[in-house]
């Protein structure tokens, strides 16, 4: 039986394969902001990305929660030279995905969201 | 590697940035913009909004990650998220600036409804001549008599790792119990 982190690596692994080129890099990350399994490209600091994505998530649930449209279920953020997903992974979790400019939204997001159930059901 | 969690906490420009900026072995993550309301400007020109993240190596067993928190109340969602999985915390006081003191008094007490990690207060800013000696600090802000109140210059490493010791052996001391 693969541990825990060997299993969530599966699931990101799966991910960048199905999703090609698009995908970066991927991590999953505690909502304390520690990373736990990670594939992270060697220029970024995947400590850095972990703190990050938890507070991005932080703020977006408060968003959420300020204006009354509920809770967050996915955050695109959009660089000239880059997209950024951050998605929750279960009650504890959430998938932080690093994509290229010009990748193909649509699949990533449908591939991410899988991912991130099955992190979700595994954490 | 053990990693532990331990947020810097503390009321508007206590130091928590800088204390992490002395420390951290990484180059710090940092979410400081420009201050525009009137009051806040008259003590600096930049702000944290979101975190500051970096990380220490104790030895080579255990590291500390640190994230610090905004300062004002406004951001206080951000004090309940960051505070998610800490096993310790500091509380930054500016010691020359006794006007900060019930707001700080109000910060402790919020901390302690967001979590049973224990902390330690760190009278900042000791370097100024202005400086509050500790002990009076605690007695103003009535710090329990089991939470040290310690001496701090967040720009002097020394000092900093310090605080950090302490924190860490009061961690280590619960978790013997
Ligand atoms: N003399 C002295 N100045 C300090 C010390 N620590 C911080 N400062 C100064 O105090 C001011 C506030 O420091 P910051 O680190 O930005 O404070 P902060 O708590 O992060 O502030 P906010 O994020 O805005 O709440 C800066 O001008 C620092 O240079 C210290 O130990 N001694
Ligand atoms: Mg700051």
């Amino acid at each position: 039986m693969a541990s825990r982190q060997e299993q969530i690596i599966a699931v990101i692994d799966q991910l960048m394969t199905n999703a090609g080129a698009d995908v970066v890099g991927a991590a999953a990350v505690g909502l304390d902001g520690i990373a736990f399994a990670s594939r992270m490209s060697a220029d970024v600091s995947t400590e850095r990305v972990a703190a990050v994505a938890a507070t991005i998530m932080g703020v977006t649930r408060r968003v959420g929660g300020e204006l009354k449209i509920g809770s967050a279920e996915e955050i695109i953020i959009k660089a000239n030279k880059g997209l950024f997903m951050v998605l929750p992974a279960g009650e504890q979790s959430l998938l932080a995905v690093n994509l290229r400019q010009d990748a193909n939204l649509g699949l990533v997001r449908l591939e991410a969201r899988d991912a991130a159930r099955a992190i979700g059901q595994i954490v | 590697m053990q990693i532990l969690k331990i947020v810097i906490t503390g009321p508007y420009a206590a130091g928590k940035s800088q204390f992490i900026r002395t420390i951290s072995d990484i180059e710090p993550v940092s979410t400081d913009y420009a201050v525009t309301l009137d009051e806040e400007r008259a003590l600096k020109r930049e702000t944290t909004v979101a975190l500051d993240f970096g990380t220490i190596a104790i030895n080579d067993r255990l590291s500390l990650y640190l994230f610090g928190t905004p300062g004002q109340e406004r951001f206080d969602f951000m004090w309940e998220h960051l505070a998610i999985g800490a096993l310790g915390y500091v509380v930054m006081v500016d010691s020359c600036r006794p006007a900060h003191f019930p707001e700080t008094q109000r910060l402790i007490a919020r901390f302690a409804e967001i979590t049973d990690a224990p902390f330690v207060v760190a009278a900042n800013k000791q370097d100024d001549q202005a400086a509050l000696p500790p002990a009076y600090i605690r007695r103003r802000l009535g710090v329990p008599a089991d939470t040290p109140v310690l001496p701090c210059v967040a720009t002097d490493r020394a000092s900093v790792k310090q605080v950090l010791l302490t924190l860490l052996q009061i961690i280590a001391a619960q978790v013997q119990d």
